[in-house]
């Protein structure tokens, strides 16, 4: 009977509800809530209905970037008609060619940095508005030390980061753009070698940026997470030897605080990525449409014999992946950052 | 923003033709070939850096505001609801815990327990309410002493 009352005690002590820590992750920007799955339990599934929405959408700007690409072959097939015929000037031809090539994708290519600018300040918007309900999440945990450095880390790289894309980096892509169709357009590579540093700048400024957070992130998360951890297990080792009855209580209660917070960080953890994929997942797709398809334009255009016009056509290309690069950095930057705050403590 | 892109991109373009047109003239042999090769160079690079010069410091104000304030306000709040949620699970077990013995001796007591303040919120009073036995209610009192720790001068009944 006694045995029996005991039980009675610990399934009842069992049974009770763990008050879970109350986080809400803040809503996906209002562009993205439209390609946010109903159900963001999953990541992986929720990533991939993501995906297939932004697909869905992408048509149109399919569509136009073809057009594009259809009418820079047409130039560049016509320039090599005309280099061809008698007493027509290479020059000449080369020239206007080149201004041709460049008129029809430099509004196109603005647009698209324009997109990719707008989509940093956006990602870099909704990450401060993630991390703190992150931090307070891990805190609530406790993970104290892990969610400083964490926070700490991140939130200087994200404003350090949005400013030199804003500030330095779009610049530098639109000096990018002016050397290639300058150099183009003498017909001399002149500028060769200060397009190509610019491009390696961009590039490796992306690169170190990355290099350093994550090497501070994978370094932090060990180290602070070991402390927080042998913190919380003397701590509920203290509890625990309290008067018999109430440390037990005290360290059932303390457990269910730490699975409680764990379990809310780790929804809202997953939510908030899932909203920074949609707010990426739409200009990724464009700007990597209309990478690909110059690339493949660039290709086909060398064919024609009008290497001037082929290049140009290339380093818009490159142009693109630069800035592709830049979205994906922060993206990539918050989404790690992220996964570090669901890993502290477990 | 467009237009001054434009306009940028357009003087880089007539400062590189026209650089070429020089060039092409003068030819790059002889001294003055050489010079006007080095003035091109140094109109082409002026133009090209032209932007720059226009941009201040002062514009790229970086916005980390404290850093540290702002991740202890953020650890502060989420302590804080830590600690709330473990006051009430504590508070709930312990009068669990409380009604569960009383139910053995076939009271139906009401229990209100209140809590230490601070971060090891141990039950320290207790309010009990209702009809029980003066056997049981000893029992009960000793088992709330000696399990909870609350003493004997701590606990309330009221009938």
């Amino acid at each position: 009977m006694k045995k029996c009352a005991v039980g009675l005690i610990i399934v009842l002590l069992l049974a009770l509800p763990a008050r879970a820590v109350d986080f809400t992750a803040p809503p996906a920007p209002e562009g993205a809530q439209e390609l946010m799955p109903a159900e963001t339990e999953s990541f992986g599934s929720g990533v991939w209905k993501i995906f297939k929405a932004a697909v869905a959408r992408l048509k149109p700007d399919l569509s136009e970037a073809a057009g594009v690409c259809l009418s820079l072959c047409a130039v560049v097939l016509l320039a090599s008609t005309m280099e061809g015929m008698p007493g027509n000037s290479k020059q000449v031809t080369r020239l206007v060619c080149t201004l041709t090539v460049g008129v029809i994708l430099l509004e196109k290519t603005n647009s698209l940095i324009n997109l990719g600018s707008a989509t940093v300040s956006e990602l870099s918007e909704y990450g401060k508005l993630l991390l703190p309900v992150m931090t307070a999440a891990l805190a609530a945990q406790g993970g104290i030390t892990t969610s400083t450095a964490l926070y700490g880390a991140t939130a200087a790289l994200n404003a350090i980061l949005g400013l030199l894309i804003a500030g330095f980096l779009i610049p530098l892509i639109y000096m990018f753009l002016a050397l290639a169709v300058a150099n183009s357009a003498m017909g001399e590579q002149l500028l060769q070698k200060l397009k190509n540093f610019i491009k390696w700048l961009i590039t490796w400024g992306l690169k170190i940026v990355l290099y350093i957070f994550t090497g501070f992130m994978g370094i932090t998360g060990v180290v602070s997470g070991a402390a927080d951890a042998a913190a919380v297990k003397a701590a509920k080792l203290t509890i625990s030897g309290v008067v018999p009855v109430i440390g037990s209580i005290l360290s059932d209660a303390s457990e269910a605080v730490i699975v409680g917070a764990g379990v809310v960080k780790n929804a809202v953890g997953v939510y908030g990525m899932l909203a920074l994929a949609a707010v990426f997942i739409t200009p990724f797709l464009k700007i990597g449409a209309h990478y690909l398809l110059l690339k493949l334009t660039a290709a086909a255009c060398g064919v024609f014999g009008v290497k001037g016009a082929s290049d140009l056509i290339e380093d818009f290309s490159s142009a693109m992946g630069l800035l592709l690069g830049m979205t994906g950095t922060i993206c990539f930057l918050l989404m790690i950052s992220t996964v570090c705050f669901m890993k502290g403590m477990g | 923003m467009m237009a001054a892109v434009g306009k940028y991109i357009l003087s880089v373009i007539t400062a590189a033709i026209l650089c070429g047109v020089v060039q092409t003239i003068a030819g790059k042999k002889g001294t003055t070939g050489s010079i006007l090769t080095l003035m091109a160079g140094i109109v082409m690079i002026l133009t090209v850096l032209s932007p720059w010069a226009k941009i201040r410091l002062a514009d790229f104000s970086l916005e980390l505001g404290d850093i540290s304030a702002q991740s202890d306000n953020m650890i502060a709040s989420g302590e804080k609801a830590a600690l709330d949620a473990y006051r009430a699970i504590i508070k709930e077990r312990t009068e669990a815990y409380i009604l569960n013995k009383a139910d053995s001796f076939g009271a139906e007591l009401q229990v209100s327990v209140s809590l230490k303040e601070g971060a090891q919120p141990i039950p320290e009073a207790v309010t009990i309410s209702g009809n029980i036995s003066p056997y049981a209610k000893r029992v009960l009192s000793d088992m709330i002493q000696k399990d909870l720790g609350i003493g004997l001068e701590e606990q309330i009944w009221t009938e």
